[in-house]
């Protein structure tokens, strides 16, 4: 009897708590964060999850009606008995697929060196999030530039940097390492890009540096002193070069093949003294080379140039190019004002994608399977910590206003003290290789 | 009253234990620690090795940041030890107290040699696991009596052995004038940073030299007291050659704070952090927040806030800077031009130093720790040239630097009568006294340092 006056009691008092504050109709729609207001999602995507931007507290609730979700939103202040109650604000679901998962490297921004990294994988119609491999079980070193061939969750490769590191590939259930600076001109890989056959993987090999400005709003600053293209063959396990590729004149780097995997495309600069300190003049161009059964054919030919922007991260799904460009090098991630440009390759147009743009670094991007979606990453939240962020794509040109990867706690995005590095859009479920990996390394 | 005195002599030697002789090292277990009420931190601590152990150690160490908390804390955990021991024992035997204050003393002491709070509070689990399964035993059919005088008397010399033994291991004295040392540093009173590290402290713990000698410019003291120091290279000076060990990360992170280059201090204190067992730390987190608003980040400093925010004990801190934020206004961001152009920071410290001299805000520090790193290195004419291009040109000298330029035969309005005269005396009796005597005599002074470079006379 005690027990039902207690909980009858407190029932009153919440229904009396709740009741307490009233909500005034206001114009316009909530500030809220992530900024989910208009975008466009894929159909199946997780739940939105978000809070007032100014920290007040809110409630929402949400209606579909066709192609539309509308929010409504009440937001108040803790003690105040009234709040605002905003007009509802649409997110469009697009019934363009998106692939089930993507690929990323979280690591912490922290310049040279790290504790806890590792590549993971995210189902998109979830929350999920799962260690493809750690660095535990690499040893402790530093894991980077991996890569699914098309997608295919069973066909990836990265590379494993430190003590008995190398370029780790796997295929279905195996899994191997390759020391790549054993073979072939002695290089190792970088920046990889799978060519559409399966068969060849072209890697930038780079001599990177870091280095810190001793004053000023950038923290770091990284340039190579010099970087080639080489040649992997998945079948032979040879590396090859090319003169037009390799050498002391350019800096050749970022690989990407076009889809019919005749012609590859890569950023290049030209080679100049002491990188460092003249930074500021190392522009990258866009560049192209035919290729055919297995060899690089014609002279390289330049596909874009630009006296005020250097190119990197070129991207082709289609006709449509997206490339990051920076004011000057090669590593955009640190440089603000790095941006998004799309490039139409039947016409040689190009333009920035204000659609896209922050006032934060935009940097590395893939295309969904379909080419109806991008994954990008950008530093608009903090300026510092990298966040993925989604767009679609209209097939003409055009994205929809980009969102913010879900989590199913929003405060999440802030809390994180990693960056997201390299997200990639994956087939299916990559699993976790972290055991095999780790028989790898094993002395 | 008799069944008291074995926990109340216990407790009051854990906690004055830990308030006399490791006050500094539990506080600075709390710097480099963590805890906080987020899901990332709690999945990680549970898939960590020391699962529960570790996030109840983590939340306790929070406390450790205000120095009554740490010896409390001690002391009601070995006596919370020694009840359920004694609780755990007299289910076999008539009386426990005895075996139950041996094993407590035990536990004192592994809390005392211990790097972080897991291990304590794991044996603290473990004791209270034990304790409730021997709650399922029968009761014992004797009766149990209160402890003889001599049980007593034999657990008060072993809690008076181990009080004194932790007062007088030299491994807990160095790694409490560390700790000591740092906290000091990373509060930026230099006066008391270098009150702990004295010169002989410095000898025993070498890893206080550099922050010394940091206090030391801090407090303008460089050109009188650096040779009062064993100093034996420009390595102690910037500890280039210790690489990114956890010694040199924290210095150079607090000497580039000094210096006013906090884009290098939060390089260091990021690298710092990829040391610390969670990836950052409480005293990362507090100092980047420190920096970031110096910088005028305001965008990193609100995350970092909200970070810290999920502790216990932070939110006064965190209220502060947004306090400060809501006054001030964030730097804006640098022109693609300006970044084209600013120097890069090297691994060279000396370089850096030149390339700070006029961008940082106390310019004789950085003079200071340019002339004293030219001394080092044995350039007498380096030495001269830049005293002479620096604040120092006229007007009163150090005394470092006195007899530095009287050893390189140079002439300054800086330089007094009693340093020339001691200089005279200097030159003869380095060849008519033998070494012990000469050693004694002009011990502290820059000509020892320079006669004794390895590379021969300067």
């Amino acid at each position: 009897m005690t027990f039902r006056r207690i909980l009858f009691s407190a029932g009153i008092l919440l229904a009396m708590s709740c009741s307490r504050v009233t909500f005034v109709p206001v114009a316009g729609t909530p500030d809220i964060f992530p900024d989910y207001v208009g975008v466009t999602v894929p159909e199946g995507m997780a739940p939105l999850s978000f809070v007032m931007a100014d920290g007040r507290e809110s409630s929402w609730s949400c209606e579909r009606t066709g192609d539309t979700l509308f929010y409504r939103v009440r937001a108040w202040r803790k003690r105040e008995r009234t709040g605002q109650e905003y007009e509802p604000f649409k997110v469009y679901v697009s019934k363009d697929e998106i692939d089930p998962y993507i690929a990323y490297r979280l690591i912490e921004p922290n310049y040279e060196s790290w504790k806890f990294l590792g590549i993971y994988s995210r189902e998109l119609a979830s929350y999920r999030e799962r260690p493809i491999v750690e660095n535990s079980s690499t040893g402790g070193g530093c894991l980077n530039c991996h890569s699914f061939y098309q997608g295919d969750p069973a066909r990836m490769m990265f590379h494993a940097r430190g003590a008995g590191g190398g370029t780790v590939f796997r295929d279905g259930d195996e899994v191997h390492k390759l020391n790549l600076t054993t073979i072939g001109p002695g290089r190792q890989g970088v920046y990889p890009a799978w060519h559409p056959s399966g068969r060849y993987i072209a890697f930038s090999s780079n001599s990177t540096q870091q280095s810190f400005p001793i004053e000023g709003s950038q923290p770091v600053e990284v340039f190579d002193h010099f970087s080639d293209i080489i040649l992997f063959d998945t079948q032979t396990e040879e590396v090859s070069t090319c003169d037009a590729l390799y050498g002391d004149a350019e800096m050749e780097t970022f690989p990407a093949w076009s889809p019919d995997g005749k012609t590859l495309y890569y950023c290049s600069a030209p080679q100049i003294e002491d990188v460092g300190a003249n930074r500021g003049s190392v522009r990258y161009s866009l560049k192209a080379m035919d290729f055919d059964d297995g060899c690089f054919t014609d002279e390289p030919r330049t596909v874009f140039q630009s006296d005020s922007l250097s190119v990197s991260f070129p991207r082709i799904y289609g006709r449509w190019l997206l490339f990051t460009a920076s004011a000057y090098g090669t590593f955009p991630i640190w440089h603000d004002e790095a941006d998004l440009w799309l490039m139409d390759l039947e016409d040689g147009s190009v333009r920035r994608v204000d659609e896209l743009d922050s006032d934060g670094t935009e940097s590395y991007h893939s295309w969904s399977s379909n080419g109806r979606w991008i994954v990008f990453s950008s530093r608009r939240i903090d300026g510092r910590y990298t966040r993925l962020y989604f767009a679609h794509f209209d097939g003409n040109g055009h994205f929809s206003k980009p969102f913010l990867l879900p989590q199913k706690d929003p405060s999440h995005n802030t809390l994180r003290l990693k960056s997201y590095n390299v997200p990639e859009f994956v087939k299916g479920d990559p699993g976790s290789i972290g055991r095999q990996v780790g028989k790898l390394f094993e002395p | 009253m008799k069944r008291l005195i074995v926990p109340i002599l216990l407790f009051a030697g854990a906690f004055l234990s830990t308030w006399l002789f490791q006050r500094y090292t539990f506080i600075w277990q709390e710097s480099d620690g963590l805890f906080l009420m987020t899901g990332d931190y709690f999945s990680k601590m549970f898939s960590g090795p020391w699962h529960i152990a570790g996030y109840l150690g983590d939340f306790l160490s929070q406390f450790f940041r205000y120095s009554f908390y740490a010896p409390f804390i001690v002391g009601a955990g070995v006596v919370l030890a020694f009840l359920m021991l004694r609780g755990i024992l007299r289910k076999f035997k008539v009386t426990a107290d005895l075996p139950s204050a041996l094993l407590s003393c035990a536990l004192w002491l592994v809390i005392a040699f211990a790097e972080g709070p897991a291990r304590g509070t794991a044996i603290v689990l473990c004791i209270f696991v034990l304790w409730l399964l021997t709650r399922l035993l029968p009761k014992p059919g004797r009766e149990l009596r209160l402890p003889s005088w001599l049980d007593l008397a034999l657990c008060a010399a072993c809690a008076a052995g181990c009080f004194i033994f932790i007062a007088t291991n030299g491994k807990l004295k160095g790694r409490e004038t560390v700790a000591e040392v740092r906290y000091h540093v990373s509060v930026s009173d230099w006066y008391s940073a270098l009150t702990a590290a004295t010169p002989a402290a410095a000898d025993a713990n070498p890893g206080i030299l550099a922050p010394a000698l940091l206090a030391l410019g801090e407090t303008g003291r460089l050109g009188d007291r650096l040779f009062s120091y064993d100093v034996r290279s420009e390595d102690d000076f910037d500890m280039v050659e210790q690489g990114d060990s956890y010694e040199s990360l924290f210095f150079r992170s607090f000497l580039y704070s000094a210096l006013g280059c906090p884009s290098e201090a939060v390089h260091n204190l990021s690298q710092l952090a990829t040391l610390q067992p969670h990836g950052t730390s409480f005293l990362v987190l507090r100092q980047l927040i420190l920096e970031c608003f110096r910088a005028g980040d305001y965008g990193l400093v609100e995350k970092y806030c909200s970070v810290l925010e999920r502790s216990t004990l932070n939110k006064a801190y965190v209220k502060y800077f947004r306090e400060q934020m809501r006054a001030g206004t964030p730097h804006a961001r640098d022109s693609v031009e300006f970044r084209k152009e600013v120097p890069l920071i090297t691994h060279d410290p000396f370089y850096n130093l030149y390339l700070l001299e006029g961008r940082s805000p106390d310019t004789r520090a950085v003079q200071d720790r340019i002339l004293c790193t030219l001394l080092l290195k044995g350039s007498l004419e380096g030495f001269r040239s830049m005293l002479m291009s620096s604040s120092y040109a006229s007007g009163p000298l150090p005394v470092h630097y006195q007899e530095a330029l009287l050893m390189g035969g140079f002439e300054h309005e800086g330089i007094t009568p009693a340093v020339r005269e001691r200089f005279m005396a200097f030159q003869t009796d380095v060849f008519t006294l033998p070494a012990a005597r000469v050693q004694e005599r002009y011990g502290g002074t820059c000509w020892l340092y320079l006669l004794s470079m390895p590379s021969g006379q300067p």
